[in-house]
């Protein structure tokens, strides 16, 4: 047996006379700010994706006029050729 | 009217109400800071801990499932938040101490202690700081923070008998510091 805490839990009584301590008002400031941090940070994702989503929707109209521009282009350029070696066949300068 | 239970409070606060965060702030900071205080010992850094653990029920207040008391689940998120600052302190020191593993309790004087009961907290807290984590966490909530065992054992997600082991390791641990650090002093007082 330990004689110097006959009640063996006795060395604990400055625990049971402790008082509540209080955090500072600060603390509160300090929740606060970063709970409206937190809001803020919220609000450029959403934009960032309204951007995203436009510059997807851009890239397909390009998509979609390139390929329209290719075909079209195909059916020009010959009938330019055609037209280009008629030129050099009318410029025959040797017999 | 009554006031709000803290679930009806933390409903509100998922739904980005600050009132309600503050209304349960004002209830439990206690609670909170005063476990951080008696893990880090050191008001400063209690503070921030418990500015960090409201920071998370603002964030997370969705994920309360409410299978437990909301008390215990906010003092579960404070002993990790405690733990893990606790932890952060212990690798600064072990990178700045020159190799020194040793590390010793900070000097610490609880604002809650009175003043014929000062040295001898200022000791219980030093042994307290040197207990492994669990008997630690298993003794403040206990014994500062005076929780039922059964609760202790739902926040440490430990069983009753786990709790109560951690217990009486822990006041051997303690009750063996203070006499090695204190022979002459008689505990009657």
């Amino acid at each position: 047996m330990d004689n110097d805490y006959p009640n063996e839990d006795d060395f604990l009584q400055p625990l049971r006379r402790l008082k509540r301590a209080e955090p500072s008002p600060l603390v509160w400031e300090g929740i606060l700010a970063q709970t409206e941090r937190q809001e803020a940070k919220e609000v450029p994702m959403i934009a960032w994706r309204r951007v995203a989503a436009a510059a997807a929707i851009v890239l397909l109209l390009n998509t979609a006029g390139i390929i329209m521009a290719a075909n079209n282009n195909g059916s020009q350029s010959s009938a330019a050729y055609g037209t280009e070696t008629s030129l050099v066949t009318d410029f025959q300068l040797y017999d | 009217m009554h006031p709000p239970a803290d679930q009806e409070l933390l409903v509100n606060i998922a739904a980005g109400d600050a009132a309600a965060l503050r209304h349960l702030y004002d209830r439990h900071a206690s609670r909170v800071y005063n476990t951080a205080i008696s893990y880090l010992q050191r008001e400063v850094e209690a503070e921030e801990v418990t500015q960090d653990v409201f920071t998370k029920v603002w964030r997370s207040a969705g994920t309360f499932k409410g299978n437990s008391e909301v008390t215990t689940w906010l003092y579960r998120i404070a002993v990790n938040t405690s733990l893990s600052a606790l932890r952060k302190r212990k690798k600064r020191n072990i990178f700045s101490a020159f190799g020194d593993r040793e590390l010793s309790p900070p000097d610490f004087d609880h604002p809650g202690a009175l003043l014929e009961d000062r040295e001898e907290t200022k000791s219980l807290f030093a042994a307290i700081y040197r207990l492994p984590d669990r008997q630690k966490t298993a003794f403040i909530l206990s014994y500062v923070e005076e929780i039922p065992r059964s609760q202790v054992a739902e926040i440490m997600g430990n069983t009753l008998k786990a709790v109560e082991s951690l217990l009486i390791r822990a006041k051997a641990g303690l009750r063996k510091q203070l006499k090695a650090n204190h022979p002459h002093r008689g505990i009657n007082r």
